[in-house]
């Protein structure tokens, strides 16, 4: 198995669709292609942070700023920001869109990567909308309706991408 | 100097820059100095002043931002020195009243009470113009030049401990955020933020 460039480049042009034109990154290993195109789109500003919780202060900003953020992390960065994502975006009403590698699943060897067993109980217990992606095919409605519901709703929301998703045979 | 003071003298210098605040003191200070609508006052969460001013002025070129943050506030997320430091935006001026304690919870010592020189970390961080200030007049002096300058400052101005006595914040957080927003609606810096879904394919007519 590999990485998968095809969902790198399905995530990417889902993200211009959506309107997203800043991204915050904490590079992690599962988004190797998606992170050298994000980089390289002169359209869209791109800003590395030295953890995940300080993205959710550079992204915040940015929408303040009139911009269209994503921040692009691995889903241990969650934990990393849950108190930011319940305190700034939840009580203040600042939307984010978040793309996060869901490490730590059956097939994920990474065996100090508790990532699937706290997640999702951890997003729900700090009341941040999120949604699994297991399949390349759901990539791009996935994208498009967090980045609405984060718009209209003026909520955080995270999109966690499955192993399925960003590797292939 | 005192922080209360401090702020009287930069309320003078404001224009129309964007001023973000970190938590509790500074915050309910400036509030009663001089609460506008380019304020957005940090209560929500410690820490992240200086991120939040940093996404603000990479979003905001044209503007300059002013972050006022505190120095225990500032020792949470530490890291953003750097990333400020890379990004080297020339619109955004640091401020940190550097009390050298965790005000609010009982006058506790931070780090900075100690060997901790914030701005020699920001010099280290990679800030060219990061310095300490210690009264009034070089506090305004300082101020002055970065207000004038193109280029990204970092001044840590240590300031007297206790609050001022000032009454309680009227504005909640939530508000905070849409009223800095309308501001800058009006402005003509940002769109309006209310969009409607724009998937035709998806059978949506009225967008």
């Amino acid at each position: 198995m590999k990485l998968s460039e095809r969902a790198a480049e399905a995530i990417h042009s889902a993200l211009k669709e959506a309107g997203i034109n800043f991204v915050v990154n904490l590079p992690d290993s599962w988004m190797r292609q998606l992170i050298g195109r994000l980089r390289s789109d002169v359209e869209m500003s791109f800003v590395t942070v030295t953890r995940e919780e300080e993205g959710v202060g550079v992204a915040s900003g940015a929408f303040l700023g009139g911009r269209r953020p994503a921040l692009v992390m691995e889903s241990s960065g969650l934990g990393n920001s849950a108190n930011a994502l319940s305190s700034l975006n939840l009580v203040c009403k600042v939307p984010i869109l978040i793309i996060a590698s869901y490490r730590g699943g059956i097939g994920d060897n990474a065996y100090f990567s508790s990532g699937t067993r706290i997640t999702e109980p951890l997003l729900t217990a700090i009341g941040v909308p999120h949604l699994v992606v297991r399949d390349r095919a759901e990539i791009r409605e996935a994208v498009l309706s967090s980045q609405m519901t984060a718009q209209a709703q003026k909520v955080p929301v995270a999109l966690l991408l499955c192993k399925s998703v960003l590797w292939e045979e | 100097m005192k922080r209360f003071d401090a702020l009287k003298v930069l309320s003078q210098m404001l224009r129309e820059e964007l001023v973000v605040t970190s938590i509790a003191g500074v915050s309910a200070e400036l509030f009663h100095v001089c609460d506008r609508d380019l304020n957005y006052y940090g209560n929500h969460c410690m820490g992240l002043a200086s991120s939040v001013g940093l996404g603000l002025a990479l979003a905001l070129p044209g503007r300059r931002v002013i972050v006022l943050d505190g120095d225990g506030s500032l020792l949470m997320n530490l890291g953003s020195l750097a990333t400020i430091a890379n990004e080297n935006p020339p619109n955004l001026i640091e401020i940190v009243f550097d009390n050298e304690c965790y005000e609010s919870p009982g006058l506790w010592p931070t780090a900075t009470a100690g060997p901790t020189d914030l701005a020699a970390i920001g010099k280290g961080a990679g800030i060219k113009n990061s310095l300490t200030v210690g009264t009034l007049e070089k506090f305004h002096e300082t101020l002055s030049k970065a207000l004038a300058a193109d280029e990204l400052y970092l001044i840590v101005a240590k300031v007297e401990k206790g609050l001022a006595p000032v009454p309680p914040m009227t504005i909640d957080v939530t508000e905070n955020t849409y009223r800095l927003l309308r501001a800058l609606v009006q402005r003509g810096l940002i769109e309006e933020w209310r969009e409607r879904d724009k998937r035709k394919e998806m059978g949506n007519k009225d967008s």
